[in-house]
């Protein structure tokens, strides 16, 4: 009833708002798409549901055979979205995300099938009020809490009876277990989790006798919640779980098993595409029915070669392939070992990759190199976690052994693997990092009208070095974006986007490419994001997420403010620190806070997390340090800015330059120690890099309480500094390490603020014999008439003035 | 001879375990032998009566808590500010104002350190001042006390509030007689009751004492069948729940409703206050060691917005826990210790959060016979190592024993006959005590 209310409320306040004033919610959330899949072949209306979803404007599909016919707003957190599937669409898994007047969603995924769709009915938790389904069917059910649900299906003997569930997969937290009972309640197959997909559940078997069957799905440990959702596929559908060989070159046609199903090996010719689109794989068809999900399939343009038993024995293996190429086989028993020979010349270097889990197969590989006459030269277990990788680099010219068993010797005729040998190649793909530890905040782009947008670009390099640049693409119409090439030590660049005033709104899914900055080298890689969709004990652990591989960009309503870094004229230097002053331009009336972030940071440089323009201000100063090695250059630098408009939106500054430089002036400062109630000198040596001009400012700071040292000015003359240290009967006895000293500089009109040298303060308890009137007079000695004397000097006169022993 | 209490060799056990199971005289003798070994110290009260142990679960930043690096880089120094103290030069973090105006009357550890970054690791150190171990399971500080001096003026000597947070606040080898009594529930929320203290609605005592007769005669056969530390213990916490309930003074410890409206609205009328005043009416009543947490402390994302929502609730109770035992005369004798498994890491991470650090972190110490206004040890410049003093959990963990009157080299007598040390090489750090 509340939620109800709450619902109400929540329509109310956006029709009033909307009515009231431009004030749109920003950063839409969308958290799932129900029903969680349809039939192919058919309209059907799916609930897209989730936060701040109000004014949506365009659904954004990342694969082909989903049309959106249309939707319609049904409250500001829920959409209801008409869509058209073909009748060949892909099957499985499909993405899709909104776009608002104010920006773009996260993707959530929905799933196409294949057979008719029938939803649980309760109670079906017991054998006697088991749900009566029809073969071949897709069921959409819900496990709550200690939720049992049965099914009851009629087979005939001999017929296939598969079973797949997609539970974890659709995102929520649950792990299935499915099991078939037969007519007199004993279990004949079992799943809880399955090689090719994790925790979702897998079931082929062959009936053994006519008659009624059960099919049981519940939580592994009977949890549940009303989030979790299963669609589960029963039928007579070939469901194999591995293909061998796993892979074959692009556009041929190749002889392919898969292997898995009940009723044994299936032969099939496949026509191997340029590629496989947006999901890969292979779906296994034959006149029974469609597996509802793909069997892993490598597309590569390697040759494949073929284990030939008996291979369990280095010496019986005589036949020596050429690299680069691949090699396939099956740890088809217990203990079986695959020998394979290969021929490199010295100093050749290779990328070896086992493929095993990442293809569906049970096999867990542990591989190992040996020359020709069996001596161990690398090995590697879990690399790929827990597929095996290593790089080989050949140490003589010759022939060379590569072995392969499962680590725990076992061996099944579905253990299939499959060697990708190949030469090392440049590789490179880019990335929006995440700013939000679990969520897909920010890697989105949605340009304001009239104002910018900025993210970071991560590269991932693989063998190669050398700067990136951001490619061009297709953005939408009135975009414009800067960037600078990534330098070759870092993996982010910064990426400013402005949509002019007269954009229209609209957004696109777009191909991203970044490339060598030499077009010479033909390196380039196109975007790819990951995203959780289900995270879980221990530790958040991912169990499901999925990915794509195009951006989703978009020119979005307006925003009340603007802000913009002003262009500092002086340098951050090593060991400085800078205060970039960033000044807000806001519409009238528009007063809220804005939340700065400074997001990329040259190497070196260090700063708050956030900064605050407050309610009303139009300026902050965002603070920034460097560090002693900070990596010298002209960077570029951003300010994102956040602020509430119905709903967190961002606004960038420009692409402005940091400048950081060496030092002006460096010093080195004694260590110094006196008596409490004494004073001393603490000298400074000031070493000039460049000139300045006029009077600088030398502090101390980190001086402990009851001591006090004045500031000192100084010049482009100056060589050295006397800091006077006055202590008195309060000043705290030991070692104070935190001395610093700080120089203020003033170049181009600015301060140039650096940390320039370190110290240490001793203060010893008083003398027992030293009277007041004593120090006093020691105080007047010590005045120095031409130059004080260091505490080496004094320690050297007063070891002068003892008499001798 | 000091045995474990679930492994008692007496003649007439040598003869049954000889009998049944063929123990030899040698064995015997070995045995009697590791006991005869085992170091053994009375204890006796000491300075500190009664002890509130204040844990923050997750991980408390020292930068952003009680030591503060105003002038380290901006990366290190993090997004809060630092105040000054009622100890010159000594700083806090901004959010600790009230902690700050009494900062006189505490000792603050800025030097603790040991090796362990796992949240279990590190929580299972500072219960029971040990290294976890695969091999044993090591008593809590509380279950020792409890343990050593049993329970005062009809009150558990062990309280958790508002339950047991983790496994190794519980009695670890020692048996289950030594356990805390969990209140139960969270004395912040409305109608706070502690359970198991009033009898059940229609019965009275006359009633009770007729049902508790019943009970005696089914536990008595079965004592008579069975030998096990459990029947024994359930046994002990009958004898000390029938004490518990029958006792007006006793129940009325909990009553937290008991209190002065204007005291518990300076407390704070929140879980960080009013489990310090419910630990206060305690230890005033004679509880001798009362442990609670507060908040989740692990700061990995937006540490600041995380401290802002817990430091300030935690700081007024705090500072008014110390006003308040002193201004009664109780601080002297009762130990205050605030501490958290670690530190958090000295450079801020990409989420505006701080990860695990326990090579550097900071506690709280007050009263029971520590120094009033103390700074003990320091860190670095970034607060990523120990600089003076580094403070190990073993000493810190002797010093704490030290306070009760507890020496914590004596051995505890461990399954298998193991007499094993309170704690395992600690020294007594005297420059904390008055």
């Amino acid at each position: 009833m509340r939620d109800h209310l709450f619902r109400h409320l929540i329509a109310l306040w956006i029709l009033v708002g909307m009515g009231a004033s431009p004030a749109i919610a920003s950063t839409p959330r969308l958290s799932v798409i129900t029903p969680r899949g349809v039939q192919r072949g058919g309209e059907y209306q799916l609930r897209f549901s989730g936060n701040r979803l109000g004014d949506t404007r365009q659904v954004l599909l990342y694969d082909e055979g989903v049309e959106v016919v249309e939707f319609k707003q049904v409250d500001g957190n829920n959409v209801d979205v008409k869509i058209k599937v073909a009748a060949d669409c892909r099957l499985g898994e499909h993405i899709a995300q909104l776009r608002t007047v104010r920006g773009v969603s996260d993707f959530r995924s929905f799933y196409i099938g294949a057979m008719v769709e029938a939803a649980e009915a309760e109670p079906n938790n017991s054998l006697e009020n088991a749900q009566a389904i029809e073969s071949n069917r897709t069921i959409n059910g819900v496990i709550t809490s200690e939720d049992v649900d049965l099914y009851k299906i009629q087979c005939k003997k001999g017929e296939r009876l598969s079973i797949e569930i997609e539970a974890m997969r659709l995102g929520a937290l649950v792990d299935p277990f499915v099991s078939v009972l037969n007519s007199e309640k004993f279990e004949i197959a079992v799943s809880d989790d399955s090689q090719l997909h994790r925790q979702d559940s897998l079931i082929s078997l062959q009936v053994p006798a006519d008659g009624e069957y059960y099919v049981l799905v519940r939580e592994a440990s009977y949890g549940g919640s009303p989030g979790s959702r299963y669609r589960l596929h029963v039928g007579s559908f070939p469901r194999p779980v591995v293909a061998f060989p796993a892979g074959a070159p692009a556009n041929t046609t190749a002889e392919i098993q898969f292997l898995g199903d009940a009723l044994g090996a299936m032969e099939k010719q496949v026509e191997v595409p340029e590629a496989f689109g947006f999901r890969n794989g292979l779906f296994v068809e034959d006149e029974q029915g469609v597996a509802p999900s793909p069997v892993k399939f490598r597309i590569s343009d390697l040759e494949n070669h073929f284990e030939t038993e008996p291979n369990d024995d280095r010496k019986k293996v005589t036949e020596i392939f050429d690299v680069p190429a691949a090699f396939n086989g099956i740890i088809s028993s217990p203990k079986d070992v695959d020998y394979f020979r290969f021929k490199a010349d010295k100093g050749e270097v290779f990328e070896i990759e086992c493929f095993a889990r990442r293809i569906g197969s049970g096999l867990d590989p542990l591989i190992n190199i040996y020359t020709s006459k069996g001596k161990r030269l690398a090995g590697d277990d879990d690399a790929r976690r827990p597929d095996s990788y290593l790089r080989f680099t050949a140490p003589e010219t010759g022939d060379f052994l590569l072995r392969l068993r499962d680590h725990l010797h076992r061996g099944q005729p579905d253990f299939v693997y499959r060697f990708e040998i190949t030469k090392v190649k440049p590789r490179l793909s880019i990335e929006i990092p995440r700013v939000d530890r679990y969520s897909q905040l920010r890697q989105q782009i949605s340009v304001p009208r009239g104002n910018r947008f900025a993210t970071l670009i991560r590269a991932n390099r693989e063998n190669f070095g050398g700067p990136i640049t951001l490619g061009n693409a297709d953005w939408p119409e009135g975009i414009t974006v800067e960037s600078k090439p990534m330098v070759p030590n870092l993996n982010m660049m910064p990426v400013v986007f402005t949509a002019s005033d007269d954009a229209p709104l609209a957004g696109k899914l777009l191909d991203l490419q970044a490339s060598h900055a030499d077009p010479a080298k033909n390196i380039s890689g196109g975007f790819r994001n990951f995203a959780d969709f289900a995270l879980g004990e221990p530790n958040n652990t991912m169990y499901y997420g999925a990915s794509v591989e195009r951006l989703a960009c978009a020119v979005v309503e307006s925003l009340p403010f603007k802000i913009d870094i002003v262009q500092p004229k002086a340098p951050l230097v090593r060991g400085g620190s800078l205060y970039l002053k960033i000044v807000a331009t806001r519409e009238e009336g528009f007063d809220k806070p804005i939340k700065l972030q400074f997001p990329f940071r040259p190497p070196g440089v260090g700063t708050k997390p956030q900064v605050q323009i407050k309610k009303g201000e139009s300026e902050a100063r965002y603070p920034l340090n460097a560090n002693g090695n900070a990596q010298i250059g002209t960077w570029p630098v951003y300010v994102i800015g956040e602020a509430d408009v119905g709903g967190p939106a961002w606004a960038s500054s420009q692409l402005a330059e940091l400048k950081i430089t060496e030092p002006i002036v460096t010093a080195e400062m004694n260590r110094t120690a006196c008596h409490r109630g004494e004073s001393t000198t603490i000298f400074c040596k000031l070493n000039h890099h460049r000139e300045f001009e006029g009077e600088a400012t030398a502090e101390l700071l980190g001086i402990p309480p009851n001591i006090t040292i004045p500031k000192l000015k100084f010049t482009k003359e100056t060589k050295e500094l006397s800091f006077q240290v006055a202590t008195n009967d309060k000043s705290p006895i030991g070692k104070h390490r935190g001395l610093f000293c700080r120089l203020t500089i003033v170049e181009n009109g600015e301060p140039v603020v650096s940390t320039a040298a370190r110290s240490e303060l001793r203060i010893n308890k008083p003398k027992p014999s030293s009277k007041p009137a004593d120090s006093k007079q020691v105080v007047k000695e010590a005045k120095p008439k031409a130059k004080p004397k260091s505490r080496l000097e004094q320690l050297r006169d007063a070891k002068a003035s003892k008499p001798p022993h | 001879m000091k045995k474990c209490s679930d492994h008692k060799l007496s003649r007439r056990n040598l003869l049954t375990v000889g009998a049944a199971c063929g123990l030899s005289l040698t064995n015997f003798f070995r045995m009697k032998s590791a006991a005869a070994d085992q170091k053994h110290y009375v204890s006796k009260e000491g300075t500190a009566k009664s002890v509130i142990f204040i844990f923050l679960p997750g991980g408390v930043a020292q930068q952003e808590s009680f030591d503060p690096k105003p002038y380290a880089p901006l990366e290190y120094r993090g997004p809060l500010g630092s105040i000054g103290t009622s100890i010159s030069g000594v700083r806090f973090g901004e959010l600790f104002k009230r902690t700050a105006k009494i900062a006189d009357r505490l000792t603050i550890l800025r030097s603790m350190t040991h090796g362990e970054a796992a949240h279990e690791r590190g929580v299972h150190n500072m219960f029971t001042g040990y290294q976890p171990s695969p091999a044993l399971q090591y008593p809590s500080i509380g279950s020792v006390v409890a343990h050593e001096f049993g329970p005062r003026k009809n009150l558990p000597p062990y309280v958790l509030i508002p339950n047991q947070p983790n496994p190794y606040a519980g009695t670890g080898y020692l048996s289950s007689s030594f356990a805390g009594f969990s209140i139960g529930a969270d004395p912040a929320s409305k109608g706070f009751r502690v359970r198991d203290l009033e009898l059940p609605g229609g019965v009275n005592f006359e009633r009770f004492n007729k049902r508790r007769k019943l009970l005696d005669v089914v536990n008595n056969h079965f004592e008579q069948r069975e030998k096990s530390d459990a029947i024994e213990a359930v046994d002990t916490f009958y004898e000390r729940a029938y004490s518990l309930i029958s006792s007006q003074a006793a129940r009325e410890a909990f009553d937290i409703n008991k209190e002065d409206p204007k005291l518990r609205d300076r407390y704070g009328r929140n879980q960080a206050g009013a489990r310090m005043l419910l630990a206060r009416r305690l230890v005033e009543a004679g509880v001798r060691f009362v442990t609670l947490t507060y908040g989740g402390w692990d700061h990995h994302d937006k540490i600041e917005r995380g401290m802002r929502r817990q430091a300030p609730k935690f700081d007024q109770g705090f500072a008014t826990l110390i006003e308040d035992l002193d201004s009664r005369g109780l601080l002297d004798s009762t130990l205050v210790c605030v501490c958290s498994e670690f530190g958090r890491t000295p450079k801020m991470n990409q989420t505006a959060g701080r990860d695990h650090w326990p090579r550097v972190f900071s506690s709280l110490m007050a009263g029971g016979g520590i120094k009033r206004g103390l700074v003990y040890g320091s860190s670095n410049a970034t607060a990523s190592e120990p600089e003076d003093n580094p403070l190990t959990v073993e000493d810190w963990a002797t010093t704490i024993y030290d306070r009760l009157g507890i020496v914590a080299d004596k051995e505890l007598m461990a399954p298998g006959d193991r007499p094993i040390e309170i704690v395992d090489g600690g020294k007594v750090r005297k420059d904390l005590l008055v």
